[in-house]
């Protein structure tokens, strides 16, 4: 080995002297780069990092209660669990595969792919789960030794009477957003968004961190809406308007219930129409409520507000008379005609029989500004406040395009589009004193599960159009239609007063300038007539029967008018009796399903339950719905209903006979 | 011989085993960190290898450092075989081909080339024994150095073949050399920047540069790796996000964070202080290594030692600057620290080889 002698050894120490203070150099570079680096810009890179990996989650989503007037549920959130799982992190894979595979029916394979087929942080496995059934799979899983499966909870909407009231109430998305109806004005409202947690994505995007433990339950801050609508009615309104649309064979129907006095809408039908706990698979178009979106002539419905306005503005008296001209006269160049031929009318016999010359001989009398302000104020051509989406507005053309020809057109209810929701409001003003009552779907506004009124929704007169007298005068007119001389015979109701307006109107043929041959006929009538409670429209689109609203729509006024005097204790007995009015009823719905060959099964035997409910025994209801529950009792009893959701107890338990005056109680309770 | 045996233990420098054994630990507790996340076992390996390679420096340190120079050449010859293997045989990961697979274990012989060449080039300039060196003599240690350069560099790992280069230099700058050959010397480097610009570069390493100048414009793709490291690390702050909680590190932000920017996890979780403390107990452990040349008493010793403390403070600097974005992206990784089994073992047995040179600086100082 060479050793290295002393002056050699200088070199080299020289040299190494040289490499220390470059290497020193260096070494203050670095730890003025590192100041740079940590302390210059790193308030800069910390946001730059901070926004490529920080994110949220929302967690904890709560949704208030929709209740019908009654305090009855009709959108419920049930907690539910979703189940998840960190791959990365499971422990004994191969005993919670097959636990997890067997327990949610996944197929083995399919949930192995499904958890290790990326690398993800973490997978859903199933969303909305049971509480129950998650808990103890949790712990199945946990006595197993299996680690990295974890829940989280959701709410899931649940409409215990699934299609009732479908359109009102609307439906929400998996992340509980309200998308249609009163879940999505009130969206805001209803829904507690949940507590904002932060989490973390990697480079790829995944979610890869955040933590349960922070979220607390203090500021919970959601609403319970109470609406209007009650649900018995609804479910009767529902329940007349259906057969009525299958009977007639008509495209579809609309029937709104309105408590004239108030403007309260007590039910707002169509059919056809969806369950709501199975939205996704009924065609879109029945999301959408046809009370307040349908626009459609009335027809001869409209002349209640032309002859009101008329007498109202001291144009004409109830007992003026009008030639009518054989039922055939000319207006310029168009030709006017009435259904029935008649000679000389008073303005009353013109509203029984519905003359159509009558009625604009009336309005041309009319200054034509006064009518149009009639119209208006009545509330034509105007959007309500109504929390559901989708209202129309209507057509009234411009004054200026009110010409002679229009003016005579609109007195008896063609050339203007109305909405079931502006036609019943505005009738309901006419026959309630004359005061225009803004229509109201929501009672009210209060803090979930608790009696904390937010907001209350009292009654509220937008208008006053006609006076006390005028419309009592209508009243009478109205009172005569529904007579064996007018045109609705077939709204008689024996030992009640009943008053009412038919209406037919042709439609527009989109196809072609004018109208079609198609037909929307109509009824609106109100009742009783002392001190009306109800007003109720019924409209039917394209009837294939008849096109007369006295032959079509009529009928389903009287049967929810019938159910509803049931209801209110207010259907005199003996006449009832005597007109053996239910038998008739359900003869008509025999006709029904042999008209209807696709009637499901589960209408069928529906059917012989009314029957066996008409012996008088209890059937048995345990297990079912509120509606089809309804549907077997439904005649004439006083039902106490408790709770919501499938039927588990009745009193009286089911074979037993019912009493005449025996009240029927029917216990609910959630399959949840 | 018994006298020598005995008084080894108490002449090894314990500072270099203390240093040594924190910088591993802290690599290791660095991969544990990231497999919270990831729940990548690499620590575990990287911890198996810790004990190997810390059995292995004791081992080098009992053994007479002047017997590597009789094998310096065999060992040479065989690294060089193994590289050619490689190349034909290797297995690729990310593009590059570096590895032997042993099953247990991937060789990567261009990380025990960088001391092999230690060990030739120490060989070879000891025999000189401090004469001036001319031009001739300086053409076989540019032979030996360049031949594994060229290998390393067809894998590719450019940074690996630099390091060879830079140890050639420090060498170079040690040994007597004549004055007309640094002038030569220099001029070759001055020519040999554009030559190395179109023959040696390839379009990523061109790219990667014009990227370290302009990161902004690179942001999404060359110089992403760079400005997400420097993300990280200025995230970290004075005292850091914790460790095990570095958000940056643990999204997998940073591309090849186990090994060549393990640094930025490290910034990232224990912040300005803990980085410092990191870069300090590395100059700290070089400063010792220095010291500890110079107690060395023969010119293979010296030549030896300070060539292998060149490769082992390229290899640090230039992966600090890499990581803060101050040199362009090249593979090198930072010894001890970074994830890798071969990085490891050939750096604790480079610093086994100048503890024995110390433990026995007694032994021979009575011939000074």
């Amino acid at each position: 080995m060479s050793q290295i002698d002393n002056t050699q050894w200088e070199h080299i120490k020289k040299r190494i002297l040289v490499v220390v203070i470059a290497l020193s150099l260096l070494l203050c570079y670095v730890f003025y780069h590192a100041i740079k680096v940590f302390f210059i810009n790193g308030e800069k890179y910390h946001q730059i990092a901070e926004n490529q990996y920080k994110t949220s989650l929302q967690i904890n989503k709560k949704r208030g209660t929709i209740y019908d007037s009654k305090n009855k549920p009709l959108a419920i959130s049930v907690p539910t669990e979703s189940i998840f799982v960190h791959p990365h992190l499971l422990t004994e894979k191969e005993k919670a595969l097959k636990i997890l595979s067997k327990e949610l029916k996944i197929p083995y394979d399919e949930l192995f792919r499904k958890i290790f087929s990326k690398k993800r942080y973490f997978v859903y496995l199933k969303r909305q789960l049971d509480k129950e059934f998650a808990k103890k799979l949790l712990q199945e899983l946990k006595d197993n030794g299996v680690k990295g499966v974890e829940t989280e909870p959701e709410i899931k909407r649940f409409y215990p009477n699934n299609e009732l009231a479908a359109q009102i109430i609307g439906f929400t998305g998996i992340d509980a957003q309200g998308l249609s109806g009163v879940e999505k004005y009130y969206n805001t409202i209803l829904q507690f968004k949940g507590e904002m947690i932060e989490a973390r994505k990697d480079a790829k995007r995944n979610i890869f961190d955040f933590s349960l433990d922070e979220v607390d339950n203090i500021n919970e801050q959601y609403h319970d809406i109470v609406l209007t609508i009650d649900s018995f009615i609804q479910y009767a309104t529902e329940e007349s308007l259906k057969k009525g649309v299958i009977k007639t064979g008509s495209k579809r129907g609309v029937a709104i219930v309105m408590n004239p006095s108030s403007g309260e809408i007590l039910a707002m039908a169509q059919y056809p129409t969806f369950d709501l706990n199975s939205f996704k698979t009924a065609p879109k178009y029945l999301w959408k409520s046809a009370g307040v979106s349908m626009v459609y002539e009335p027809g001869s419905t409209m002349k209640v507000m032309s002859i009101a306005a008329a007498i109202n503005n001291n144009i004409v008296k109830p007992n003026d008379e009008f030639d009518c001209e054989n039922g055939r006269t000319k207006l310029g160049r168009f030709i006017i005609r009435d259904s029935k031929p008649h000679k000389i009318l008073t303005v009353s016999d013109i509203m029984k029989v519905s003359s159509n010359i009558g009625t604009l001989k009336i309005i041309l009398k009319m200054v034509r500004d006064d009518f149009y302000n009639y119209i208006k104020g009545f509330g034509f051509g105007k959007k309500y406040d109504i929390p559901i989406p989708g209202q129309e507005i209507g057509l009234v053309q411009p004054l200026k395009r009110w010409k002679k020809v229009e003016i005579s057109n609109i007195s008896f209810g063609q050339g203007i589009g109305v909405t079931p929701l502006q036609l019943i409001t505005a009738f309901s003003s006419v026959i309630n004193g004359g005061k225009l009552m803004k229509p109201l779907l929501v009672k009210e506004i209060k803090k979930h599960d608790k009696n904390d009124i937010v907001e209350k929704f009292e009654p509220e007169i937008l208008n006053t159009i006609i006076t006390k007298k005028t419309s009592e005068t209508i009243k009478e007119m109205l009172e005569k239609v529904v007579s064996k001389e007018g045109t609705a015979p077939q709204a008689i109701i024996p030992g009640i007063r009943v008053g009412g307006k038919t209406g037919t109107a042709q439609k527009v043929d989109p196809t072609q300038k004018g109208y079609s041959d198609k037909r929307i006929a109509s009824f609106i009538g109100f009742f009783p007539y002392e001190k009306p409670l109800y007003s109720i429209l019924v409209v039917m689109d394209e009837p294939m029967t008849s096109s007369y609203g006295g032959v079509v729509a009529a009928p389903v006024f009287k049967e929810i008018a019938i159910k509803l005097l049931k209801y209110n204790h207010m259907l005199p007995k003996e006449e009832l009796l005597a007109e053996d009015e239910e038998p008739l009823f359900l003869l008509d719905l025999k006709k029904t399903f042999s008209i209807v060959e696709e009637a499901v099964k589960s209408d069928l035997t529906d059917e012989e339950n009314i029957e066996n409910s008409l012996e008088s025994t209890m059937p048995n209801l345990i297990g079912l719905d509120l509606r089809s529950a309804l549907s077997q009792v439904d005649n004439g009893r006083e039902i106490d209903l408790v709770g919501s959701g499938e039927v588990y107890k009745t009193i009286p338990v089911a074979g037993e006979k019912i009493e005449d005056n025996q009240k029927i109680q029917i216990y609910l309770k959630n399959q949840f | 011989m018994k006298d020598e045996e005995r008084g080894l233990l108490k002449n090894i420098n314990w500072i270099t085993v203390v240093l040594t054994v924190i910088i591993s630990i802290a690599g290791i507790a660095n991969l544990y960190s990231l497999q919270v996340n990831t729940h990548e076992s690499a620590w575990i390996s990287q911890l198996s290898w810790f004990v190997i390679s810390i059995f292995v420096l004791f081992i080098i340190t009992s053994i007479d450092y002047r017997i590597f120079s009789e094998i310096a050449m065999p060992l040479y010859i065989i690294n060089i075989i193994l590289l050619v293997l490689v190349l034909f045989f290797g297995t690729t990961v990310n593009g590059s081909t570096r590895w032997i697979d042993l099953g247990f274990f991937r060789y990567q012989p261009s990380e025990s080339m960088k001391l092999v060449l230690a060990l030739v080039l120490a060989r070879y300039f000891a025999m000189y024994q401090g004469t001036p060196l001319g031009f001739k003599q300086l053409i076989p240690p540019f032979i030996l150095t360049l031949i594994p350069a060229i290998l390393i560099k067809i894998q590719p790992d450019l940074g690996s073949a630099a390091i060879l280069f830079f140890e050639l230099f420090i060498i170079l700058f040690m040994v007597k050399i004549r004055a007309y050959v640094w002038l030569l010397s220099i001029l070759f480097v001055i020519i040999f920047i554009p030559v190395m610009w179109f023959f040696v570069l390839n379009e990523y390493h061109i790219e990667r540069i014009k990227a370290f100048w302009n990161p902004e414009k690179y942001a999404q793709t060359t110089a992403y790796q760079t400005l997400q490291s420097q993300f990280a690390i200025g995230s970290g702050g004075m005292n850091g996000k914790g460790y095990t909680k570095g958000p940056v590190s643990k999204g997998g932000f940073v591309p090849e964070q186990k090994t060549d920017f393990a640094f930025s996890v490290w910034a990232e979780e224990q912040g300005f202080k803990g980085s410092i403390a990191l870069i300090l107990i590395y100059f700290i452990l070089i400063f010792t290594l220095i010291h500890s040349t110079s107690y060395s008493t023969d010119h293979f010793g010296v030549l030896l030692s300070l060539s292998i403390i060149a490769y082992i403070v390229s290899q640090v600097v230039l992966n600090l600057l890499m990581v803060t974005g101050l040199f362009p992206v090249i593979g090198v990784p930072l010894p001890l620290f970074s994830y890798g089994g071969t990085n490891m073992l050939i750096t604790m047995t480079s610093i086994g080889m100048i503890m024995s040179l110390y433990a026995r600086r007694f032994f021979f100082s009575y011939l000074k």
